[in-house]
């Protein structure tokens, strides 16, 4: 029972970071209708700039999340407004391209800047929590915590403010919200600056506890289009829960079954959904041609 | 303008002439030693080592004059191409090398060096690969020259030697990297400690290159008790294990292979401290050697510190300039080849490499390690001698 409850807990903590992916992955997607591959990409960024602010520059920990999410999303409103902005309006392949481009350029900067070792980050709560038999550190605890902070606070935002409105209006209806005067370039630089900056928190709050690397972005992200396509693409619920899920899944499979075959379950679990419910648990059916 | 630009022209023309007849300002002709290995992505530490490892044996060499084949001096140039530890793209950078009229190439990784072999015979050019797993010298090749010992004799000597030196240690947990080399250490292992009537509780394949969060592999591990944990990884995944264990409470040994030097003392610090046993399979026995290579690095690349890829890459250039020397030929890679048994031992050997077998294996000497309040303790010497390892307890 003991592992049982190990590994839910495990699961979660994995899941949190699938979930900040996803929602700023699916958040874009709503907007832009671009699958950002250079997402990953951005995580990693985040979590190199975290590094780097508090092992040269000696910041607190959390300013240097708050720092690196704000630099991130400064770097997400430049590539929103110079890269996919001026591609809006041309074949989606195009777009796509971008993407890729961008994704090899933010790798071959990070190399340049960072070189390609990996590296460790030199802070962590490293106190140990034990409940009935269920180990934590406090650092894990923190970022299981951080993560429903700032999914609660994306949903307030999104639910309960004209700015949050604006967003849902352009993802359910780009032209009828521009109809009625709202600035959908505006909209798109900030969906974008938001998840960018989702995906430096993700990274920056799970550095302590990995290693940080160029290339430990391509797995998360192959990871986070899986959320978006279990949960249903553009939807936030289901990032969340898909992120959760899909944590969970891998997390029980490791622990009972072998680490090897954690990714293999995962899919399956994603292609059975869609041959059950193909929009994924909370899409929309796509409106008729 | 005109005479202006006709003069820039003949300029121009003239060096170009002089760029392309006119010899190198030394005079002497260049042999080149091809490394592939991992420069960019998750191992990329241990790829620079390997290059480093080798720079600095070329440099050593090329400032003794060279290699004397026959009656001339020849100077070695390393060229180096990135693989990034991806044995496709390893094939690819075979190839261009080739192209550029490399006959002797290294590699690193046990996966990696299985497709160079692949090419070895066929394309007639001498690989001395860093690989431990025994498949790639089971396959036959000709051409090809493991620099390492073959993992299985470290691997199921140090399960003989945990017997003496560890004889609490009942029941073992293997955590592998999904490489064919460290899955086979984890197999010949398992195989020995079994076969002494101990137990293995768990054996878990992880791909390192990826996964950096333990916590699901060792909550499933440590609840079977474990009094050793093996873990068959490079240093900063294994450190990351070692910390994550003593998260969740394991208070049991360590067993390790060493894949960059003392670095995994650095990372793991009090973690492993007096709890760890690794194997070292370099120059540790000889402390003249071992601060000879930390001194070159210190020059050739502030920063970074020797492993055992470093002083393989440096001996692997040794060896191809003591065979080109034997073989009296630069260009007949056989003659090369077929030569590198009869220059062991040499005295640059960094581990200390006693003979060749056909097959291209070879016997050289190993030491199973403790780390105990920030030094290195040497528990015991094992080499082989005829089929046998054998085991000298160090007091």
């Amino acid at each position: 029972m003991i592992l049982l409850f190990q590994q839910i807990l495990n699961g979660i903590l994995i899941g949190s970071v699938y979930s900040l992916m996803a929602l700023g992955l699916t958040l874009i997607y709503g907007i832009l209708h671009i699958p950002n591959f250079a997402h990953g990409n951005k995580y990693m960024w985040g979590a190199f700039i975290s590094l780097t602010l508090v092992a040269v520059f000696k910041l607190n920990y959390w300013l240097a999340i708050l720092l690196s999410m704000a630099i991130l999303a400064g770097i997400g409103l430049l590539v929103e407004r110079f890269i996919f902005r001026p591609l809006q309006d041309q074949p989606h392949i195009n777009s796509f391209i971008a993407a890729i481009g961008l994704l090899l350029l933010l790798e071959g900067v990070a190399f340049a800047l960072w070189g390609g070792e990996w590296q460790r980050f030199p802070f962590a709560y490293r106190q140990n929590l034990n409940f009935f038999g269920i180990t934590i550190t406090l650092h894990r605890l923190l970022v299981i915590g951080v993560t429903a902070l700032l999914i609660i606070l994306l949903q307030l935002f999104i639910k309960k403010t004209t700015w949050g409105w604006t967003i849902e209006a352009v993802a359910q209806d780009r032209q009828g919200a521009q109809l009625v005067g709202v600035n959908v370039y505006l909209v798109s630089s900030m969906a974008f600056a938001i998840g960018t900056a989702l995906a430096a928190a993700a990274s920056s709050l799970v550095a302590p506890i990995y290693l940080v690397y160029p290339a430990m972005g391509s797995l998360p992200l192959i990871k986070a289009f899986v959320v978006i396509i279990l949960g249903g693409m553009g939807s936030l619920p289901g990032a969340v829960i898909g992120g959760y899920l899909l944590g969970l899944i891998e997390s029980l499979a490791g622990g009972y079954l072998s680490m090897v075959y954690a990714d293999l379950l995962a899919f399956a679990v994603l292609v059975t959904v869609l041959a059950i419910k193909p929009t994924g648990l909370f899409g929309k059916k796509a409106e008729g041609t | 303008m005109r005479p202006c630009f006709r003069s820039f022209r003949y300029v121009s023309f003239f060096i170009l002439f002089l760029l392309i007849f006119l010899p190198p300002a030394s005079g002497q002709e260049k042999v080149k030693i091809g490394v592939i290995t991992p420069l960019t992505g998750a191992i990329a530490h241990s790829g620079k080592d390997h290059l480093i490892g080798a720079e600095i044996a070329a440099d050593r060499i090329n400032a003794a004059g060279g290699v004397k084949v026959g009656e001339k001096r020849y100077l070695l140039e390393i060229v180096a191409l990135d693989d990034q530890y991806k044995p496709d793209l390893t094939v690819t950078a075979v190839r261009r090398m080739l192209g550029s009229g490399v006959k002797i190439i290294s590699t690193l990784g046990t996966g990696q060096s299985m497709a160079a072999l692949e090419l070895a015979d066929p394309e007639g050019f001498l690989l001395l690969h860093i690989s431990t797993g025994p498949s790639t010298t089971a396959k036959g090749v000709k051409m090809g020259v493991r620099i390492p010992s073959t993992m299985d004799s470290y691997a199921s000597s140090s399960a003989d030697a945990l017997l003496t030196l560890r004889p609490q240690v009942e029941k073992v947990g293997v955590i592998w990297n999904t490489d064919p080399g460290h899955k086979a250490w984890g197999e010949i292992f398992s195989r020995t400690w079994t076969g002494h009537g101990k137990k293995i509780v768990s054996s878990e394949g992880i791909d390192f290159r990826k996964v950096t969060d333990f916590y699901p592999v060792l909550s499933k591990t440590l609840p079977l008790k474990p009094d050793a944990l093996l873990v068959i990884t490079m240093d900063e995944p294994l450190s990351m294990v070692v910390k994550q264990a003593r998260e969740l409470g394991y208070q049991g040994y360590f067993i390790a292979y060493e894949g960059t030097g003392d670095k995994i003392a650095d990372l793991a610090g009090p973690e492993i401290d007096g709890k760890f046993m690794v194997v070292k399979t370099f120059y540790v026995l000889d402390p003249k050697k071992m601060e000879y290579l930390k001194d070159a690095y210190k020059k050739k690349a502030p920063g970074i510190s020797p492993g055992t890829i470093g002083a393989n890459g440096h001996e692997m250039v040794y060896l191809a300039a003591l065979a080109l020397e034997k073989a009296g030929t630069v260009t007949d890679m056989k003659a090369v080849r077929q030569a590198i048994p009869k220059v062991v031992p040499f005295p640059e050997s960094m581990r200390g490499i006693l003979s060749f077998d056909e097959k291209g294996d070879n016997i050289s000497t190993f030491v199973l390690a403790d780390y105990v309040k920030g030094k290195w303790v040497y528990l015991a010497k094992v080499y082989k001698k005829g089929d046998k390892p054998v085991i000298e307890y160090i007091k």
